[in-house]
């Protein structure tokens, strides 16, 4: 009777925060758990006319198969990887050594100054960066090309030479996010206990060294946490970037996995095998994620949730 | 919302009468009816004006809602406060049929934004009552899926005489927009003859440079030459100006193109789709043939010389439009309505003539015209849960009436600068197919034996020619299009005649091999072409594009066709 | 603290300055290009003089697009969209947050309802399921298309929580002591302490409705709803486009031709697109920065 009594109390007092959450249970379960249900289509030749859950033709695997038999599958699964890898690594080094850079510098202002410069692309969208690169890289009238030719040198044609356009992917990448991707190095630097320096230099260590056995050790569980994580974004080479600089001319080294998705679904209404190529990249990112916020937790004791 | 309806629809039954009797008088022959007045109306007059259901101008009891997709494109322009939601056609239509066009969804049908909302409103389901398509795979899949209505019966119950007779005319199109049988579509009416290239110079480039428009390759180069290297623009700047222009999208139609080039050698290309049988009646398609690896060396030699625009992987049409616009280019390959745009634009800045030539052509060599079959165009389609498939011949009707057989204010009012386009249905590009008719016609300094629908053209053909019209854009549009100095009559008197025309056998029947693999083998032949012009491949490398393109689907597309497409 | 400055020291300290300084205008310059050249005569532009200067100073590309209804209706838009999204998201990151920063004993759903939120990060349905779902709860082409699907941002909402977690129990069981309700604990103790936190999600909220672009183009079906960056998107992908709309077949277009161009206007464009977070630029830097932190190095 007692315990009845506590239960329906705690119970009572437990009702107001079901009610908090309940709107964004709901919001979260149309939009997102509702749309999960959705990537059954994969497995349909799905006709719109008859509706997301209407009765459709069940095709098993079809879709996939089909999808793994196009040519350019596999050269897509490639791009992406490769450009995901190049932003990962970039995305690590580059921001490190800034921090590292940045650390030296002793006067406060100085360093305010070049964060407040670097970090401003991270705030702006890729609809801008990518207007604003489109400009500044154009082979003719790009000031980037026409300070080269200047120089002597051949123009580039950065987005449309097959060559050029992953290394411009992942270079203009580095400078959205390279700036604002230090900060949690520098707050790693200034976490390093300030005795440890003390004690190395009474040991006669000079900076270089300081560097070497000092601040590295500091930063390197952070780095390596870093990395870890990064690699759940493995199949992510960057839609909003590559769409609107890519062009058909470098498809071959610049179509991603993203795109892919949205030209075969939106493109060309090839809906069911779109959902089957955006579901096998789901499929595959998860297992990474997973993976590497299981190591994360392992290496680093950093619990990602 | 229903009580504001019914109010509104009171005048509109009073217009509804007028819009009858004017009609009536403007086919006997009298002049057109004067719309300003009809605006005031009393509600007396409503019992009478209920139209039997099969007539073709009768106007609906009850207001009738039509939602459409609104195609705004590099030309639509809203004139005099117009809106999408109310414009011109949009009082027209309701005021003489009692319906309601409301705008479903826009896009911008110049880049990939229309297409792509379509597929996403296809995708939802829910399909504007009336839309259009210039992708016959989207028109395939709508109709095989069941989800546009049959226009079979509506047709033949509604349409008007004159356009039964379009129907007659225009056999080609109305096949391809019939499938099993049934009518899914309002087709494009259209002869594909006017799809051929031409090369377009302009003049004054060619009097600064002392030259005579080129009649062969070697003469071409040796212009776009003199034009990249010497200063035909007259800054006093050498070598700020283009030789031959080219963008990106290279094979498909439009300005910029290397069609023309490759028609010199043999090769009858026009976009992915001109598949044919050759001289020994095996199915082949354009850009595999042997001549295209000659053409893409000659680009690539132009190219390594300087004489083509370096950027022109990075410029779409529009792009390269701005480059015209801007006198960077003096010659480039493009499509018969260059004086309608861009090269109108060049007339109205510089009062500059920028004209179109027949294509140099290679000695020795048969130069071949790819078209499309006639049966592929832009599809008016009208869905399966609207439910007045026949409005959508009613408008078609008003349409053909108002334009082609009314007054000459009207015909300004809602046909030209492009206003025919905020006509949800329309009938789509009359003028073109007309050429030999007007041609005759100015021959003759006659318009009285054209059809209707031509006699405009020829009015603003001797407009321009007398300077009566000079500074008008339509004008200057027919003009280069349809006069002597046109770029029709090239085709008329030069490229038909001389057998050079090859049209393809793509209709709208289509293998599933080039349904799934379409868009890819265009990639990939846009890439190989691209690779080979700039340098970064070998020409040889198209040796191994043909091989790709035949693994990639290609073959099997060829394969399917020639069953799905006999030899006769 | 006395350290004897090396030469080799000086060297470095003094490249070190030359090197963050370059770099830094590195990262600046090509918006202080795009500003040159939104204020430079076309024909520079065309010829790629303008660098960090306007050459020709000219204001001509910002009163073109006073002649554009299109971008001020996009503009239009996304200030609505932020004015409701912003307030929504907080409001729905505050509403779940302070119940799943409960112990498990006091809200015993909290772990299910934490993985329910959590597996949306972890999984992406795709394009076409999540049409078709938006399209089936009838918001295409309406705003709410752009705010409910992300009512809940759950990355900003875990900060919330995490920091919500890190009070001292006390101070909650001060509030239940004195008969506090869990909305009054909400509103009078636990939201007062978190402001910075909810400071910095609300900058998160107000940067992603500001950049987003991708669902209005999805989901709009006129142009005249598109936000400011799908607007904005459209005259990335076709400059040109811009110019013609703008101009009238007859009179305007020959003297605007001569002296504006899909460049000039184009980067006006974008320009006045970034002036909002320009302006919100020193709190973006303050709380951004402690929004990383504590969401990425936990104790």
């Amino acid at each position: 009777m007692l315990s009845r009594l506590l239960r329906s109390d705690r119970l009572a007092r437990e009702i107001p925060l079901y009610l908090m959450i309940l709107p964004a249970v709901i919001l979260v379960a149309v939009y997102s758990y509702g749309s999960m249900a959705g990537v059954i289509i994969a497995f349909q030749k799905f006709i719109p006319a008859k509706g997301l859950f209407g009765h459709q033709k069940w095709v098993g695997m079809h879709n996939f198969h089909t999808l793994f038999a196009m040519p350019n599958i596999g050269p897509v699964i490639r791009n992406t990887v490769v450009i995901a890898l190049g932003k990962i690594i970039a995305g690590i080094v580059v921001p490190v050594v800034f921090a590292l850079l940045l650390n030296e510098i002793r006067s406060l202002l100085a360093k305010r100054v070049f964060q407040t410069l670097v970090y401003l692309p991270h705030f702006l969208s890729w609809v801008i960066l990518s207007g604003i690169l489109i400009n500044l890289l154009s082979p003719s009238e790009g000031v980037v090309n026409v300070l080269l030719s200047k120089l002597g040198m051949e123009p580039v044609f950065f987005l449309g030479n097959a060559h050029a356009f992953p290394p411009t992917m992942i270079l203009s990448d580095v400078w959205k996010t390279f700036g604002f991707g230090s900060v949690i190095y520098l707050a790693a630097l200034a976490g390093i206990n300030p005795a440890l320096y003390e004690a190395a230099v009474i040991d006669g260590a000079n900076r270089w060294r300081q560097t070497l056995h000092v601040t590295l050790p500091g930063i390197t569980p952070i780095v390596v946490l870093m990395t870890v994580l990064g690699f759940a974004n493995i199949l992510n080479g960057g839609f909003d970037q590559i769409y609107n600089m890519y062009s058909p001319v470098v498809y071959s080294t610049g179509d991603i996995l993203d795109t892919f998705v949205f030209r075969l679904g939106i493109e060309q209404a090839q809906y069911s095998l779109s959902t089957a190529a955006g579901l096998f990249k789901s499929g595959v990112s998860l297992i990474f994620i997973v993976v590497s916020y299981y190591l994360a937790d392992k290496f680093t004791g950093y619990k990602v949730f | 919302m229903k009580k504001t309806n019914a109010k509104k629809a009171l005048p509109h039954v009073m217009l509804g009468l007028a819009a009858i009797v004017s009609l009536s008088a403007c086919s006997s022959g009298s002049n057109a009816s004067d719309s300003g007045s009809e605006q005031q109306g009393s509600a007396s007059a409503q019992a009478s004006t209920v139209a039997s259901p099969a007539d073709p101008a009768g106007k609906y009891d009850k207001p009738v809602t039509m939602t459409w997709a609104v195609q705004t494109a590099a030309a639509s322009k809203l004139l005099d406060g117009d809106t999408w939601d109310n414009n011109r056609w949009s009082r027209l239509i309701q005021d003489k049929l009692n319906i309601n066009l409301k705008v479903a969804f826009s896009a911008d049908s110049s880049t990939d934004a229309y297409n792509n909302k379509l597929n996403a409103v296809i995708a939802s389901g829910d399909l504007p009552d009336v839309f259009k398509t210039q992708d016959a795979n989207v028109f395939l899949q709508l109709a095989q899926n069941g989800q546009l209505a049959d226009l079979t019966d509506v047709f033949d119950k509604y349409a008007s005489d004159s356009l039964k007779a379009y129907k007659e005319r225009f056999a080609d199109s109305f096949k391809g927009a019939t499938i099993d049988g049934k009518l899914y579509a309002i087709p494009r009416m259209n002869d594909n003859f006017h799809e051929a290239p031409f090369l377009w110079i302009r003049d004054d480039w060619l009097k600064n440079t002392n030259s005579q428009p080129p009649t062969t390759i070697e003469e071409m180069v040796a212009l776009a030459e003199k034009f990249a290297k010497g200063d035909p623009d007259g800054d006093g700047i050498n070598g700020n100006t283009y030789g031959l222009a080219l963008n990106k999208d290279l094979i498909k139609a439009g300005h910029g193109s290397l069609l023309g080039l490759a028609a010199a050698y043999g090769v009858p290309g026009y976009g992915e789709s001109v598949f044919y049988r050759d001289a020994d009646g095996k199915m082949t398609f354009s850009w595999i043939q042997p001549g295209m690896k000659d053409a893409l060396a000659q680009l690539a030699d132009m190219y390594k010389k300087g004489l083509i625009n370096k950027e022109f992987t990075a410029k779409n049409e529009s792009a390269l439009v701005e480059d015209i616009t801007s006198g960077k280019i003096g010659m480039a390959y493009g499509s018969n309505w260059g004086t309608w745009y861009p090269y109108n634009n060049v007339y109205k800045k510089d009062g500059v003539i920028v004209r179109p030539y027949a294509i140099p052509t290679k000695a020795g060599i048969d130069y071949k015209i790819g078209i499309e079959s006639n049966a592929v165009g832009q599809m008016t389609m009208v869905s399966k849960s609207f439910k007045h498939p026949e409005a959508a011949i009613k408008v078609l009707n008003l349409y053909d009436q108002t334009v082609n057989y009314s007054s000459k204010e009207d015909y300004l009012k809602y046909w030209a600068d492009e206003q025919y386009r905020l006509s949800p249905v329309y009938i789509d590009q009359p003028g073109e197919v007309y050429a030999a008719d007007i041609l005759k016609a100015l021959d003759k300094g006659s318009s009285d034996d054209l059809p209707p629908g031509a006699k405009p053209n020829y009015d603003y053909i001797k407009g321009f020619e007398d300077g009566s019209l000079a500074k008008d854009d339509n004008a200057f549009g027919n003009w280069g299009q349809m006069s002597k100095s046109g770029s029709l009559p090239i085709v008329l008197n030069k490229y038909i005649p001389d057998n050079a025309l090859v049209q393809s056998v793509l209709g709208i029947e289509r293998p599933e091999a080039w349904l799934t693999n379409a868009s890819s083998l265009d990639t990939l032949t846009i890439t190989a072409f691209t690779d080979i012009i700039t340098g970064a491949k070998p020409v040889d490398s198209f040796d191994t594009f043909v091989k790709q393109w035949l693994k990639a689907g290609g073959q099997q597309t060829l394969d399917e066709l020639d069953k799905l497409y006999p030899a006769n | 603290m006395q350290i004897r400055t090396s030469a080799s020291r000086r060297i470095f300290l003094v490249g070190n300055v030359v090197l963050l300084t370059l770099v830094s205008l590195a990262c600046i310059a090509p918006f202080i290009n795009l500003l040159a050249v939104s204020f430079s005569d076309k024909t520079a532009v065309a010829a790629g003089e303008v660098t960090f200067w306007p050459v020709h100073f000219t204001t001509v590309s910002y009163e073109f697009i006073t002649n554009s209804s299109k971008f001020f209706d996009s503009l239009v838009v996304s200030l609505k969209r932020t004015a409701i999204g912003v307030p929504l998201n907080l409001l729905l990151i505050i509403l779940t947050a302070y119940p799943l920063s409960k112990s498990r004993g006091d809200f015993r759903a909290r772990p299910y309802v934490s993985w329910f939120f959590v597996i949306t990060i972890l999984f992406n349905a795709g394009l076409i399921p999540t049409y078709m779902v938006v399209k089936s709860t009838g918001l295409i082409n309406s705003i709410w298309s752009l705010l409910l699907p992300g009512a809940l941002p759950v990355f900003s909402m875990l900060v919330v929580m995490n920091y919500m977690r890190s009070l001292p129990k006390e101070l909650l069981e001060a509030a239940y002591i004195d008969g506090a309700n869990h909305v009054q604990t909400l509103l009078r103790v636990v939201l007062p302490v978190s402001a910075p936190t909810i400071a910095t999600v609300t900058l998160f909220a107000f940067v992603d409705h500001w950049n987003s672009w991708f669902d209005g183009m999805i989901y709009m079906n006129r142009i005249e709803n598109y936000p400011l960056q799908t607007y904005l998107q459209t005259v990335v992908v076709n400059p040109e486009e811009f110019i013609r709309n703008n101009t009238d077949l007859s009179g305007n277009l020959s003297k605007y031709l001569s002296l504006v161009s899909a460049r000039t206007t184009g980067a006006a464009q974008m320009f006045l697109a970034m002036i909002p977070i320009l302006c919100l630029y020193p709190f973006l830097q303050k709380y951004f920065t402690t929004g990383l932190v504590m969401g990425s190095v936990k104790e």
